[in-house]
């Protein structure tokens, strides 16, 4: 009953005309950074943050979040009608999507990718809903330790499951740590590696480093591939048939289901889910031999696995202020940026926001379903924008993102070296959402850690001796075992769920 | 791939010895609790065993293995150079004459260079898409875009 009274506090805020625009404007531009190939959530997100300090908070967040969950929309159409997912979590959609599109069903196969992402969108949304409020509460009980310790889990298990290489993922990681020292000390106020330069006493602003990573680096990786994408599809009839309905009732369930739980655990993104709930799906088909070739089921499995994840992945985010993948950890920076501190006192302290951010996903969500199934024609002729064209204006687009921040030219030029760093890093397989995770993540745990061992007076036992903090370390040292155990095993299948969280 | 895989695990390792030598001159405890350059130490350490042991993989990675060019199309090289040097040409012309008339050349540059679209088309979209990032972000959502030195608009 508590829960649908907050909910009502949340329509009434999410229902004001200008949290209904911004909403309609992050989930339009999440869509089109869907749709188009090489430009994801993550860089997108970062680069709008500066837009979006003249709202106010809570505006500001919903635009933001409609940005991440409207590109889960978008990244099916490049998948479908191109073979060109736009996003990582749509390549199990390119699979089956492509297929059908080539028998000429782009239309039934758009359809229910749109279809299955708003049942399994507002699925986890409502389970958000339901679980937050209890594991706020739980949470009420985390001191200094338990932070520490579920940020370590949070980190190795993001190390541990981006990429191809262990070694290389825990890498990433920990140069994100490494960057984060840069600057001031948060607790004694004495300069680290900042060598005088005033700019550098603030650090290495998130923003300019996921610019260079995400997004500049990307387009210097694509500038070796020439990217033609052929839109030659004829979009006949958008909806599915009823046998289509009948074939993907279940995938439906599944996906929402297995989609969210996936999304809640740290290290698991989008596109891992994805990844397990077309796997799934294909287990449990009477015909396995059809996905591939065409089986709307995966399809819509997929899809719906996706979205599910958004609404699971802010679960922890919210309640504990640990985000499970790197789209999330850009919100985290964003909340921060906008004084508002995740974690449990969030639902105590501004009920407002977080009721008002759930509502308007609920809402954002039939917005995209509107967006995504009359205007399907108009966001596949986004695709015939030449990517030379393209990519300029992308480039331009992340100085303003690394300028915004600060109105400072340093973070232009750290986002530059970042794209570069960025670009040998893909080269060479490393990973990169660690580094960003890490960079968002680390001050916080390094407050954990030197508040935890001034309160035990040195006493290291002290994470152990808590329990909720030694079930965590526990679970953190399974992660990087199972890790390396997957990769001794060297499952196929595994590595493939594995690579593809690499590019989130 | 394999000497670019050596390469990148020197650069690494170099990297962490360099960071955890600048760590160590910080005072690593302060009283019983952990101090500045407690952790940039031992973090520096830890990547200093994993980038050895990186290290130690690349130079076992199979040869066969290691074959697969670092770049797989030579021609994309030259457009990779163009982008990334006038991408910072681009931001030291910004200190000079501001975003707007540095973002006109830049994209420019790129449509011609790398697009090979003729200069009446590349000119056209270059002034339009200026026109277009200045309009939204600098007078709509009121955003402050870099000035320049010379040329402060």
């Amino acid at each position: 009953m508590e829960v649908l009274q907050q909910l009502i506090l949340g329509f009434s805020v999410a229902l004001t005309p200008t949290n209904l625009f911004y909403c309609f404007v992050g989930v339009f531009i999440g869509t089109l950074i869907g749709v188009l190939p090489g430009f994801g959530p993550t860089a997108g997100i970062a680069i709008l943050i500066p837009v979006s300090l003249s709202l106010p908070p809570t505006t500001a967040l919903i635009m933001l979040a409609g940005i991440y969950y409207g590109s889960m929309y978008g990244g099916s159409t490049t998948a479908i009608l191109i073979n060109t997912p736009g996003e990582a979590a749509s390549i199990p959609t390119a699979l089956d999507g492509y297929k059908m599109a080539r028998q000429g069903r782009a239309g039934p196969a758009l359809g229910m990718a749109a279809i299955s992402s708003f049942i399994a969108g507002t699925f986890s949304i409502v389970g958000l809903m339901l679980l937050a409020p209890p594991l706020a509460s739980v949470a009420l009980a985390f001191g200094p330790p338990e932070y520490f310790s579920l940020m370590f889990l949070g980190l190795t298990m993001v190390a541990s499951l981006a990429g191809k290489s262990l070694i290389k993922g825990l890498l990433a990681g920990l140069f994100g740590i490494l960057l984060s020292t840069i600057g001031m000390d948060p607790i004694s106020g004495s300069e680290r590696f900042s060598y005088g330069n005033p700019d550098l006493l603030s650090g290495i602003d998130f923003i300019s480093v996921v610019v260079g990573l995400f997004a500049i680096s990307e387009i210097l990786i694509n500038a070796e591939e020439s990217m033609v994408g052929v839109y030659e599809t004829k979009l006949k009839g958008l909806f599915p048939t009823i046998q289509d309905w009948i074939d993907c009732k279940w995938a439906l369930v599944r996906s929402s289901i297995f989609g969210f739980l996936i999304g809640l655990l740290p290290g698991a993104s989008a596109s891992i889910a994805a990844f397990i709930c077309y796997d799934l799906e294909k287990k449990f088909s009477k015909h396995p031999e059809k996905f591939g070739e065409g089986a709307i089921e995966g399809v819509a499995a997929a899809e719906g696995a996706n979205n599910a994840a958004v609404g699971g992945g802010m679960v922890p985010l919210l309640t504990l202020g640990i985000p499970p993948s790197a789209p999330l950890a850009i919100l985290l920076g964003a909340l921060m940026i906008h004084g508002l501190r995740p974690g449990p006192l969030l639902f105590t302290q501004n009920p407002d926001f977080v009721w008002g951010l759930i509502a308007s996903m609920y809402i954002g969500n039939i917005m995209l379903l509107v967006l995504n199934l009359p205007l399907v024609g108009f966001w596949a002729s986004m695709i015939k924008i030449p990517y030379p064209i393209l990519a300029p204006i992308v480039l331009s687009l992340c100085v303003i993102g690394a300028y915004g921040a600060r109105n400072n030219m340093l973070d232009v030029w750290v986002a530059l070296i970042f794209g570069v760093i960025g670009f040998f890093m893909r080269k060479l397989d490393f990973p990169s959402a660690p580094v960003v995770l890490a960079l968002v993540l680390a001050p916080m745990v390094e407050n954990a850690l030197r508040q935890s061992l001034t309160i035990s007076r040195g006493n290291i036992l002290i994470f152990m001796m808590r329990p909720i903090s030694a079930v965590l370390l526990i679970l953190a040292a399974i992660s990087l075992f199972l890790s390396i155990y997957t990769r001794m095993k060297k499952s196929s299948k595994v590595q493939a769920l594995i690579e593809s969280s690499s590019t989130d | 791939m394999k000497r670019a895989n050596i390469i990148g695990a020197l650069i690494i390792l170099l990297f962490s010895v360099l960071f955890t030598v600048e760590a160590k001159k910080m005072p690593l405890f302060e009283g019983a609790s952990p101090g500045p350059g407690f952790i940039p130490f031992w973090i520096g350490g830890l990547v200093m065993i994993l980038s050895f042991g990186l290290l130690l993989q690349s130079l076992r990675m199979d040869p066969q293995k290691g074959k697969v060019p670092f770049m797989e199309k030579k021609h994309g090289l030259k457009d990779i150079v163009y982008i990334t040097l006038s991408l910072f040409a681009y931001c030291g012309l910004i200190l000079l004459v501001g975003y707007p008339i540095s973002t006109f050349l830049f994209l420019l540059f790129l449509m011609k260079a790398v697009g090979k679209y003729s200069y009446k088309f590349s000119l056209g979209i270059s002034i339009m898409a200026t026109a277009a990032l200045q309009g939204i972000f600098n007078y709509w959502l009121e955003m402050a875009l870099p000035k320049g030195i010379l040329i402060p608009l």
